[in-house]
């Protein structure tokens, strides 16, 4: 049975005057997220990656003061439920130490309610390979080590070998290797109901969208001439962080493959940017699931998961993801490969880089969107990351090493799949 | 085709000085900043600029961001500057990013490190053999004292290496060639847009790079050339370029004993093809300089200045040029994403580029088979590139191609040359079929000796930098 994936956030209003205490404890425990005494992740066998980070207390657009939250994210294997059950018999200590800090937390007995009420949805969110769980990772990679290291012992061998001969010796090593017994079956595929339902989701929605069709013609052209009218009036501040705030940003990446960007900003006022944002994450959310569902987000092939939440009835937008690579090659992505869908995304947020027809300029001008990600972005005191070794790249090429030690190949098959090491 | 002012470019953007084999590399620092003024204006006007074409001798002159600080130039304008260029080299993520830790780490450095006296000026000087040098040299440094600057380092590179660097590879192939610079024409893959590497002009982007823009009352005497774009103010940066340079020692004896025993026949003896074979993998291009792409087999000199090739098509897998070759991760030409082999993945390549101006140092080695001798002075290349965009530009490269053991769909090694070596990433994998070839345990063959960051005027930027009255008087 195929186990898809969730990403659960928590929010949590911070006691007044206790967030420098809360901070300096997210801090400390961040510095193991696998092993520290607080929440010990790496004794959760299907957290992706898990993160808190904290919103500082703000005015929204009117002026109005907005109390600080803690958020909790979590990209988890199976239901957001059973995650949270597990959760607090693993941890129940050490979020009770968190929570104590925020509003309205009645104490130990009631943690799993106090978690299950302040979980709040992603508007969307973008998993690198729908049904890719993380023991399935870790197997994966030990795995694919394992017929490394074969390959390496046994160098010298297949000098004017058929592809198809190493092949062999390769299926015949994983068979005898009781360590590698995981891998004498292939992954199983989805189920059919799984499949049915995608596919009866993605066609209903579909179907929804032709029978809309005319009505969203007719409303077009008064929606283009809204959008050309907040474009050309929206103003947009550009700011240049110091290099203080740089550096504080930086201390939290780079430290292995990884890295997580956190950032949150207001949506523009009125109705327009209002919904048209709503209706922009709805779309993502739709194609991430059925259509950027395996390893590749519009030509990045660097993100493992990313989410986007709307907070404080939708005025306020945080996003989050983890990447592969530094901030710099992350950007250099956004703006030479997907600069349009991240305008189409983002342009509604405040201080945007102003864009022209939604998908023109914006993320286009490289360094003023560089500047306004760097003024948005957030730190992660604590971020933990299950396979911090691993690309995206990495992972998928290691299932179809997987993939490949099953059925029939010809050689020029056999070959390709040599080649994978 | 971008008309560029010539004149007010340093001679160094323009071209390396090949013709003239002798070089120092002098750094300075600013004890009297009222005294190094006209000092500082008279350098300015025995500057190289662009359009020579010295044969007796040249003089380039780059600061960092103290020297601007120290010659008055005010906070706010300080800050417009790039974050590499004043933060500096040796903050520490850049550490982590650049590979700087370790034996590399700038606690370690002769200079430009944290224990080692900070450089305000370079000044990089060429002559066309070592006595015009040294007599140039003298003249200049007679003036230093009353100048109000002194001498921090003053480093020589190596005359002539017949175009090959310490290794025994010829180096500096594959230059970019600046859009309108010069007549020369290029392949449009290898012909950049001027702002890739001068400040004031339009880069791959289509766009100008952020730089330091002045209100014309901060330059009552109109020395400055205005804003290309319009905005009405003094643009300090224009016909300017950032300057990355930095140390790296070479351990040649450790590269070629590491290929000779790798590759060494089944009796122990040398197999002398085939460890030129592996180094050559490791280069990505053969000691004659021919592109392991176009010849896999052997070495062929008529090839030793190709440059118009790319991986994606015939050379896909790496089983000619491996995907971990130095050449292929610091310059892949069409082989990243978006889409290898087409337009899309060069104009990515061509937003990462370097126009590379460095020089070797210390003798050659006699017989790198040999054991290393006791005392072996140390060798290695003065690196020198020129960006508009570090962070971009070098920052990238060597952080997510070089360093990386990710680049491209690798895994557990980084450059099998250049990189540090983190426990568990010093392996090189040569493609092959049926089967790769796993080479582990590289030595550590680079190290990082000293660095910085500087910034490398327009001429007359470094007149206006000379006229800044100081804050203090």
């Amino acid at each position: 049975m195929v186990t898809t994936q969730a990403s659960v956030p928590v929010i949590a209003e911070i006691l007044d005057s206790h967030e420098p205490q809360l901070r300096a404890l997210l801090e400390n425990a961040g510095q193991d997220p696998a092993n520290n005494s607080l929440v010990p992740f790496g004794k959760l066998p299907n957290v992706h990656f898990a993160r808190f980070f904290i919103l500082d207390a703000a005015r929204d657009l009117e002026g109005r003061p907005l109390t600080p939250r803690l958020v909790f994210l979590a990209d988890i294997d199976g239901p957001a439920d059973t995650f949270l059950m597990f959760l607090c018999s693993l941890a129940a200590d050490g979020l009770d130490t968190i929570y104590q800090h925020c509003r309205d937390y009645p104490g130990r007995a009631g943690l799993l309610d106090f978690l299950r009420e302040h979980t709040i949805p992603v508007a969307a969110r973008y998993v690198n390979t729908i049904g890719r769980t993380v023991p399935q990772i870790h197997q994966e990679a030990v795995l694919r080590e394992a017929i490394e290291g074969f390959l390496n012992r046994t160098s010298g061998q297949w000098t004017g070998a058929s592809p198809r001969r190493v092949r062999a010796a390769i299926q015949e090593f994983v068979e005898q290797e009781p360590s590698l017994a995981f891998a004498r079956r292939p992954v199983p595929p989805p189920e059919p109901a799984y499949i049915v339902g995608e596919k009866l989701h993605f066609f209903l929605v579909a179907a929804a969208g032709i029978l809309l069709f005319p009505a969203v013609l007719v409303g077009l052209p008064a929606w283009l001439f809204l959008l050309r009218r907040h474009e050309t009036t929206d103003v947009a501040a550009d700011i240049v962080p110091t290099n203080v705030w740089r550096e504080t940003l930086a201390a939290q990446e780079d430290h292995g493959v990884q890295n997580p960007f956190t950032s949150a900003g207001y949506i523009k006022p009125g109705p327009f940017r209002r919904y048209t944002g709503i209706f922009i994450q709805w779309g993502t959310n739709f194609l991430t699931r059925h259509v950027f569902n395996h390893a590749n987000l519009i030509g990045v092939k660097t993100i493992h998961f990313a989410e986007w939440v709307f907070i404080d009835d939708k005025k306020r937008l945080f996003f989050t993801s983890n990447y592969d690579g530094s901030l710099e090659n992350y950007m250099d992505d956004f703006v030479d490969k997907i600069a349009w869908a991240l305008n189409t995304s983002f342009s509604h947020g405040v201080d945007y880089p102003k864009t022209n027809w939604l998908v023109l300029d914006g993320a286009h001008d490289e360094q003023v969107f560089k500047r306004f990600n760097l003024m948005h972005q957030l730190v992660a005191p604590f971020w933990y990351a299950a396979y911090q070794g691993l690309t995206a790249l990495n992972i998928d090429n290691n299932a179809e090493i997987r993939a490949g030690l099953y059925g029939a190949m010809d050689d020029a098959a056999a070959r390709a799949w040599l080649r994978r090491f | 085709m971008p008309d560029l002012e010539l004149d007010d470019i340093q001679g160094l953007i323009a071209r390396g000085y090949p013709d003239l084999k002798a070089a120092s590399y002098v750094l300075l620092q600013i004890d009297d900043a009222v005294r190094a003024k006209p000092w500082l204006a008279n350098l300015a006007t025995q500057v190289t600029p662009g359009p020579a074409k010295p044969t007796d001798t040249a003089l380039n002159v780059a600061v960092t961001v103290s020297g601007l600080r120290k010659l008055g130039l005010a906070e706010d304008v300080l800050d417009q500057f790039s974050n590499e260029f004043s933060a500096g080299m040796i903050t520490p993520h850049r550490r982590r990013t650049l590979g700087d830790v370790g034996d590399n780490a700038p606690e370690r450095w002769l200079w430009g490190g944290p224990n080692t006296p900070t450089p305000d000026l370079l000044l990089l000087l060429f002559a066309s053999d070592q006595a015009a040098l040294e007599q140039r040299y003298a003249a200049l440094s007679a003036d230093l004292a009353k100048g109000g600057v002194s001498l921090v380092l003053k480093l020589d590179a190596f005359t002539d290496l017949d175009g090959k660097e310490q290794f025994g590879f010829a180096d500096g192939i594959s230059q970019p060639t600046i859009d309108g610079l010069s007549k020369r024409v290029d392949i449009p893959p290898n012909t950049i847009q001027p702002g890739e590497f001068i400040l004031g002009y339009v880069n791959e982007y289509g766009r100008y790079t952020d730089r330091p823009l002045l209100d014309t009352s901060a330059d009552p005497g109109h020395i400055l050339p205005l804003d290309a774009q319009s905005s009405g103010k003094a643009d300090l940066a224009r016909n300017g370029s950032y300057v990355v340079f930095r140390q790296l020692a070479q351990d040649v004896h450790g590269l070629w004993h590491y290929v000779d025993q790798a590759t060494q026949k089944a009796d122990g003896s040398s197999d002398p093809h085939r460890r030129t074979w592996l180094a050559a993998k490791m280069v990505g291009r053969w000691p004659s300089g021919a592109p392991l792409t176009l010849t896999p087999d052997a070495d062929d000199p008529t090839l030793g200045q190709a440059n118009d090739f790319a991986y994606q098509y015939g050379d896909e897998f790496g089983l000619n040029c491996p995907i971990g070759a130095h050449v292929r991760r610091s310059h892949p030409r069409d082989s990243l994403d978006p889409d290898p082999g087409t337009a899309r993945s060069v104009e990515l390549d061509k937003r990462h580029r370097l126009l590379r101006r460095g020089r070797e140092y210390g003798p050659p080695v006699g017989d790198a088979f040999a054991p290393k001798p006791p005392g072996d002075p140390e060798r290695g290349l003065y690196f020198i590139c020129m960006a508009g965009n570090i962070s971009r530009q070098f920052e990238l490269i060597q952080h997510t191609w070089l360093n990386s053991t990710k680049f491209d769909r690798l895994y557990d090694e980084a450059d099998p040359l250049v990189a540090n070596r983190a426990p568990g990433t010093a392996n090189f994998t040569v493609p092959a079929d049926p089967v790769r070839l796993r080479f582990t345990d590289l030595p550590k063959i680079v190290t990082v000796r000293g660095g910085a960051y500087f910034f490398l005027p327009g001429i007359r930027a470094l007149k206006y930098l000379a006229s800044l009255l100081l804050m203090s008087s």
